[in-house]
């Protein structure tokens, strides 16, 4: 089960993808949605879409577990056949079991303001950014680490303001601190910061390459957003260049050598930026436009582009999917406020 | 430092009592006072310019079952408003036929009380106990009240007290920690007044809901949802002359509360709110013709997890009107309206505001059964172009008799809303280059009343509205930032139906309302969005209440019972909020003994423990139960005004 999860990160080939396992639950083949959900509300949910027969099941929690949990789900994550949702209004994480997206347990304790997790050694880390104080400072940011047996948040470790979309990289913990201008590393073994480096400011998310190399997305509000291409083993930023402004997620296509970026600048439509790995510059056009773009991701194996559309958060949203030359295939309707996928 | 001012007004208080004694002189001036009384206090409602308007107004009486909660809970069970509650006793916004929570204004003595960084009113920081007289004005009435007046006015003030020497008390506990203390004491002749009330209201709040959001919908016990309000008002009048006199209206009212988090969050948010409000006002009249002045002074501080905001409002109005044919009677005026403000966030710390506004009515008995009001404002802002804004509104009697009485009605009138302060100024994203939004709006109606032994009042209204430039805040990036995007078309129809008749040695008394709401979007915010024809969120195509009370002797019962319609969550009708009824019940029991009177009475809200919200997983309480006790004693003067 754990070659689908491979599958997402690596982008094998369609053989490798289809596990000889050959899991029989109703989950097991397409592409889950997170929509966030707005903040009043808190209705945030999951869709499930089959790309075979173009359809969706909206709120998969829902239909599995009888109640509509809501929340605003900042990042879902999976992992040996279990999916956490990440509610960063709940200050909880719902595990369920992927294939039925039944409710195995409930992590509500330790955690302020869940973003992302990733695991190493079956230890599950957390990003939390924590409260924000009378000055909209965030103070109080911290990596929970989780025992996956009990479900308990067993250990705290502060960081710098705002961490991120943290990764995992040989026995260490690469975590992005996006309210500052470094990545705080952690030993898996001591879980303790070890050592701490300079990156462009804003750090949001680090995506690996076919080459064993890390891709860092950042976004400032005073320098505008950067592409940094970063040596994990020698904690180097190697290059550096801007890629326009309110830079906000990026992913790598199936063969992990070219990325796509969503960018949201101010007072104006979105736009998503094509990047071969071999690229020093940002692309002079980007290769999708349109309006309340709020999320993006590629299925690794048929290399299809999807974005979410928020409908700037007034009401539920839509998936719209375009090949990646930015042809557009077709769309369907999701929840409030899609930021995310996860394709199986 | 709340006590400190609460001695300042005591002391206040026995200043203006010897005052008022020393001034009582009787019959000569009487005439004259209750020509006065005629005369309106500027902005009043009803008010005789509101000619062919719906106006829903409740007097004490109407009230006296609510006296011990917040406006928001009134306003949803009997009126044709929706409410919008984030929980029980928390942030509460009203909306009128089908338009949003900042198209509502809020009038205390006529002047805008509402929050001018929010552009709202929050209606779980007014306490009725406060208020003895309320009204509704439907529809857009910016010709009449300004800024804001787009989907309707909620008007808030007192009357005077009868003449003599009262004081009340009230004590009434309630589930959940409820605990509600009120104190008024007042002493009034045919010149001069003074009331002074003071309230302590609390509840731990922790109501029992059934959480929709968790695995096998427990129900669970609120957290973290309790509050704490104190306040203190004053109103009283001095006359200065046998023509003039002055009035003087005051409240502080501090409230704490713990924010009630929704129910699949844990989050715990603190909210101190200190509204100060006082206005001083003066009335002289002439032959023909009355003068009216007034300066009111607003002082509103939110402290939200310590971070603070702070608005000072100055609003001087002056209004002058007369008779000038027997049958015309015109005002003209003009407000100075002063905004300074302190909040984090803002683009400059301090920001601060002038808004004048010049504005004209006349009524005219065309013929004997024809009345036509004609009401104009203009307002004027740096940097703003403010649309003109004119009513007018026309009634016809068919019918006069004193036991069937008839008019027909309608009424055209345009209504406008500035951007709000942080709409301009919140830093990131504030816009200053919005313009404002505007509507219009087309009724027409029948009001009536039949009946000798059994009294019917009716009135039905079917209205048109149009809302164009309004403002929605939406993401740019990681930016939010307000936009004039949206434009609604709304229709309905609305139908009021009271009956009041004496059975036997008893009384009783039916009132009810309706209310048919379509309330359209008209626009398309991306080439993908569903919403276009679609009703707009969180508007009851369907909303009704009933309200009956039967008073037998020193008995009373009534019930209440409200209706809400499916409401939409989201732009597009996809997700949505069930129904829901709520019945509520209350009972009282009067005993006197001389000049006191005793009344015990028992409420009870939500009887059926109706399991409902009016915002998506924000929980509100199931039976809640109220036992309260009222002492009053009142000592009458032998003078009696004829």
């Amino acid at each position: 089960m754990k070659r689908f999860y491979y599958c997402l990160l690596f982008g094998l080939s369609l053989v490798s993808c289809n596990d000889s396992e050959s899991p029989t639950g109703k989950y097991t083949s397409g592409i889950f949605v997170v929509n966030e959900g707005n903040f009043t509300e808190a209705d945030g949910s999951i869709d499930f879409f089959t790309p075979g027969n173009s359809t969706v099941v909206h709120d998969v929690f829902k239909v599995e577990n009888g109640i509509e949990r809501g929340g605003v789900i900042q990042s879902i994550f999976f992992d040996n056949n279990r999916i956490f949702i990440m509610d960063q209004k709940g200050n909880k994480i719902d595990v369920v079991k992927a294939d039925d997206f039944t409710l195995i347990a409930t992590i509500d304790n330790g955690l302020s303001s869940p973003r992302y997790m990733t695991m190493i050694n079956g230890e599950a880390y957390v990003s939390n950014w924590g409260p924000f104080d009378a000055n909209f400072q965030l103070q109080e940011s911290f990596i929970a680490v989780v025992n996956l047996d009990s479900y308990q948040v067993e250990k705290s470790i502060p960081t710098p303001a705002g961490p991120e979309a943290l990764v995992s990289f040989g026995d260490q913990l690469y975590v992005p601190n996006s309210f500052s201008n470094t990545i705080s590393v952690i030993s898996s073994s001591t879980k303790t910061i070890t050592s701490q480096f300079t990156v462009p400011d804003g750090p949001l998310q680090l995506v690996e390459d076919k080459n064993g190399k890390w891709w860092l997305l950042s976004n400032s509000f005073i320098t505008g957003s950067m592409l940094s291409r970063l040596n994990l083993n020698n904690e180097e930023v190697e290059l550096s260049f801007p890629i326009g402004s309110s830079a906000k997620s990026l992913v790598f296509n199936g063969s992990a050598d070219q990325l796509f970026i969503l960018t949201t600048p101010f007072q104006s439509e979105a736009s998503v930026l094509a990047i071969s790995i071999e690229a020093t510059e940002a692309p002079v056009a980007p290769i999708i436009t349109g309006p309340n773009l709020y999320g993006i991701g590629i299925d690794p194996v048929a290399n299809i582009i999807y974005l979410g559309n928020s409908n700037a958060f007034q009401g539920n949203g839509t998936v719209i999917r375009y090949s990646t030359d930015g042809q557009m295939i077709d769309s369907f309707s999701v929840g409030r406020g899609p930021n995310s996928f996860l394709f199986r | 430092m709340l006590t400190n001012r609460y001695f300042l007004f005591i002391g206040l208080v026995s200043l203006l009592t010897n005052h008022t004694i020393k001034a009582q002189s009787g019959d000569p001036e009487l005439k004259d006072t209750l020509l006065l009384e005629n005369v309106d206090i500027l902005g009043s409602v009803p008010s005789k310019y509101g000619t062919g308007a719906r106006i829903t107004s409740f007097s004490q009486e109407d009230l006296q079952n609510f006296s011990s909660t917040e406006l928001a809970n009134m306003l949803q069970s009997l009126t044709t408003t929706y409410v919008k509650q984030q929980g029980s006793n928390m942030l509460s916004t009203v909306s009128f036929r089908g338009t949003g929570a900042s198209h509502t204004s809020v009038l205390w003595y006529g002047v805008p009380i509402g929050y001018p960084m929010l552009g709202q009113s929050d209606f779980s920081l007014l306490p009725i106990y406060f208020y003895d007289h309320l009204a509704l004005q439907h529809g857009s009435s910016s010709a009449e009240y300004g800024n804001g007046a787009i989907g309707g006015i909620v008007h808030l003030a007192n009357v005077r007290p009868e003449n003599g020497i009262g004081v009340q008390a009230t004590q009434e506990v309630g589930s959940y920690g409820i605990m509600f203390s009120g104190l008024t004491y007042h002493l009034a002749n045919n010149n001069n007044y003074v009331r002074v009330q003071l309230l302590r209201n609390s509840a731990t709040n922790d109501f029992r809901f059934v959480n929709t959001t968790k695995k096998g919908t427990p129900i669970e016990r609120q957290q973290h949802a309790g509050y704490r309000q104190h306040g203190l008002s004053l109103s009283s009048r001095f006359s200065l002359s046998s023509r003039s006199y002055m009035w003087f209206s005051g409240q502080l009212i501090g409230m704490n509360r713990d924010i009630q988090p929704t129910m699949n969050s844990n989050l715990l948010d603190h909210q101190n709110d200190l509204n100060l409000r006082t206005i001083l006002g003066f009335v002289k009249t002439f032959s023909s013709s009355n003068l009216s002045i007034d300066w009111a002074h607003l002082d509103d501080k939110i402290n939200f997890n310590s971070q603070r905001t702070n608005v000072h409002q100055d609003i001087i109005t002056a209004g002058y009107e007369w008779m000038t044919y027997p049958r015309i009677t015109l005002k003209t005026g003009a407000r100075q309206h002063l905004i300074r403000l302190a909040a984090p966030f803002y683009i400059k710390f301090h920001e601060s505001e002038q808004r004048t506004s010049l504005f004209a009515s006349a009524v005219l008995n065309l013929a004997p059964r024809w009345d036509v009001a004609l009401n104009m404002r203009q307002v004027l802002v740096d940097g703003y172009s403010i649309p003109f804004t004119p009513s007018l509104g026309l009634t016809y009697k068919p019918l006069s008799k004193p036991t069937n009485e008839m008019s027909l009605k309608t009424l055209i009138s345009r209504g406008y809303r500035l951007p709000t302060l942080n709409d301009r100024f919140w830093q990131p994203g504030g816009n200053p280059d919005l313009a404002p939004e505007s509507s219009w709006n087309g009724e027409i109606g029948v009001e009536g009343r039949v009946g000798k032994r059994i009294r019917w009042h009716y009135e039905v209204t079917w209205y048109q509205l149009w809302v164009d430039e309004w403002i929605l805040w939406l993401p740019e990036g990681s930016i939010w930032t307000p936009r004039n995007i949206k434009q609604v078309n709304g229709h309905g129809l609305e139908l009021d139906l009271e009956m009041k008749a004496a059975l036997g040695q008893g009384k009783m008394s039916v009132s009810t309302t309706y209310a048919l709401t379509k309330s359209i979007n008209k626009t398309a915010i991306d080439p993908f969005d569903r919403s276009v024809g679609k009703q707009l969120p969180y508007v009851p195509l369907n909303k009704g209440s009933a309200a009956l009370i039967y008073s037998y002797k020193s008995w009373e019962v009534g019930t209440t019972i409200t209706y809400t319609g499916q409401r939409f969550v989201t732009a597009e009708n996809e997700s949505s909020l069930d129904p829901y009824l709520l019945v509520a019940l209350q009972a009282r029991k009067s005993f006197v003994i001389n000049r006191f009177k005793m009344e015990a009475y028992m409420g009870m809200d939500n009887l059926f423990n109706e399991s409902y919200q009016t915002i998506k997983n924000n929980a509100m309480p199931g039976r809640i139960i109220r036992i309260g006790l009222t002492a009053s004693f009142v000592n009458k003067p032998n003078v009696s005004i004829k």
